[in-house]
């Protein structure tokens, strides 16, 4: 991970070492696989007031008021909140975004934030007070950038040459021309601190003046410093870029879309197939069992008109004579045989009714011999006590 | 667009599962039909082996099946001296007894149902004797009695006679 700062030149910072380097010298210090965070000085501020929803109009409304503001030069715009229905908006030249992106491929850069906002973080990691007017001196050696902090809120950048020159000036200059641009939405005070990152610098401006309160930050980047933590929705983008990655966004939708329909034109299908190849197997099963039924009914039939009398042969193994005369041969003389039925379910029965011949009540009847298991029923037949005989054979 | 497209091809997708349950329920109900058939085959497998160790006897046609049963009834009767009517069952003599073939339990094979009806009993007669004749009449043709019913003046004999 590398951080960018770019103001008249380009400083590159691993995280640990800093250096200034230019165009050419930037393409041989990044990786191909090298993510970067970029911070740019030149940026212009505009404090404007808005509805926060809907975000189309808030937008449309903040855009209007900084182009009205900035309207000779193209710039690409991003907004923070600040207050209540109040915007920090901060506008950078579209030239200088394309000249950035040409230098460092959109892909690796994870964030692209302004100047202000990287060296704000530093600040309030320092536990530098933000509700009071802070001026920093950011000294580069031969560049001095002047930043006004008022809480959220923060002023174009000023490069100065470091040429000597008492500083004092400047940083009032720039505190009073950031207090008058935003004097509605600032605390109405004149004092303010000066905090530098220079310990001889901090020196130089108290001896000039001792009423003043100035800090020093030992801090050599403290932009690239804050740049590690670029905790913000910002990030500077092309509007081709932002077209492409909507496209993007929108193929992915559509393959996604894809996916799904083919997902479930798929299951369906799949269902649909299975069931029918099942059905292809099963009726093959099917056709096979029909005619194994076919060639079995024929065989059948051949070998049933063979064997029919063979087989009716053994089902006649009844002499019906033999039976009957045994039954009666069990039964007393006294009774006289009225009807007999033989009738066949799986196995032959014989019905009996008898009775009494000479007028004699029920003689009993021994269950013996064939009658052993015969159901014996006391009946009235032909004016005549008589018996019910059921002999299973 | 997107949503349209995911409903169309939802669309699609439940057109598949009804095609697929159509053929599920097809199946389920051929599955049914091929498991009765293998089990009645199984059956059939199982009969014919039984009947394949049987004795073989040449067929005959029915209507021989039934002239024989006519003649042995008529030298019955010639030897006890009953009369023995041979009728169809629950039909007049004069018909056709083609139209009243049935099917049987063998396949292949046609049945003609008859009764037989022995009068004129005294309380002499032996109906050991008669019940006999009616064995006899079954070992000597293909005749085989299902019912043998006697009341105070008659003896039916229901029955089938088999042939091809």
């Amino acid at each position: 991970m590398h951080y960018l700062l770019f103001n008249s030149g380009i400083f590159v910072s691993d995280g640990v070492n800093t250096r200034r380097t230019d165009k050419e010298g930037l393409q041989d210090i990044l990786g191909p696989a090298d993510e970067v965070g970029v911070c740019v000085v030149d940026v212009d501020v505009l404090i404007a007031a808005s509805v926060e929803i809907p975000v189309e109009k808030k937008d449309s409304i903040l855009v209007r008021k900084f182009t009205e503001f900035y309207k000779y030069e193209s710039y690409i715009i991003q907004d923070e909140k600040i207050g209540d229905n109040l915007f920090q908006v901060i506008g950078i030249k579209e030239q200088k975004v394309k000249e950035i992106y040409a230098m460092v491929s959109p892909q690796k850069v994870r964030s692209f934030i302004p100047y202000g906002i990287a060296l704000r973080n530093t600040l309030v990691n320092h536990r530098i007070d933000l509700n009071k007017t802070v001026v920093f001196v950011d000294d580069q050696g031969s560049e001095r950038l002047l930043t006004v902090f008022d809480g959220l809120k923060f002023s174009r950048t000023r490069g100065l040459a470091n040429n000597g020159e008492d500083l004092l000036p400047e940083i009032k200059r720039s505190q009073i021309d950031f207090a008058k641009k935003n004097e509605e939405y600032l605390t109405q005070s004149s004092s303010f601190v000066i905090v530098v990152n220079n310990p001889s610098l901090m020196m130089e401006i108290r001896n000039n003046d001792e009423r003043l309160t100035v800090e020093c930050l030992d801090v050599a980047s403290p932009a690239l410093e804050g740049l590690k933590e670029a905790d913000t929705h910002i990030k500077y983008r092309l509007s081709e870029e932002i077209l492409k990655q909507r496209q993007e966004l929108e193929l992915k939708k559509k393959l996604k879309t894809a996916a799904v329909s083919i997902c479930l034109v798929i299951a369906g299908a799949f269902y649909f197939l299975f069931n029918k190849i099942e059905q292809g197997l099963l009726e093959h099963q099917y056709d096979s069992a029909v005619q194994a039924n076919e060639r079995l009914d024929r065989s059948l039939n051949i070998i049933d008109r063979q064997t029919y009398r063979e087989d009716l042969r053994r089902h006649k193994s009844l002499d019906y004579g033999i039976y009957y005369l045994a039954v009666l041969d069990l039964i007393p003389a006294s009774y006289e045989v009225d009807s007999f039925k033989f009738i066949k379910s799986d196995r032959w029965e014989l019905e009996l009714d008898v009775s009494s011949a000479r007028e004699e009540a029920y003689d009993p009847i021994a269950k013996t011999g064939i009658l052993k298991r015969a159901e014996i029923k006391d009946i009235f037949t032909n004016n005549q006590p008589g018996k019910y005989l059921k002999v299973v054979l | 667009m997107n949503r349209g497209v995911i409903i169309l091809s939802l669309f699609v997708s439940l057109a598949f599962v009804h095609l697929g349950t159509f053929n599920k329920s097809e199946a389920d109900g051929l599955r049914r039909k091929v498991a009765q058939l293998k089990s009645d085959n199984l059956e059939m497998k199982q009969e014919i082996k039984v009947k394949e160790d049987m004795v073989k006897r040449r067929p005959v046609p029915l209507p021989i099946a039934f002239a024989a049963v006519m003649n042995e009834t008529r030298i019955l009767e010639s030897d006890s001296g009953k009369n023995m009517n041979v009728q169809l069952e629950d039909a007049k003599d004069a018909e056709d007894i083609s139209t009243h073939y049935v099917a049987t339990s063998y396949r292949g094979v046609r049945g003609l149902k008859i009764k037989i009806v022995i009068d004129k009993f005294s309380k002499e007669t032996d109906m050991g004797a008669v019940l006999d004749d009616i064995h006899l009449l079954e070992k000597n043709t293909d005749f085989i009695a299902e019912e043998i019913n006697k009341d105070s003046n008659h003896l039916i004999v229901k029955g089938e006679i088999y042939g091809i």
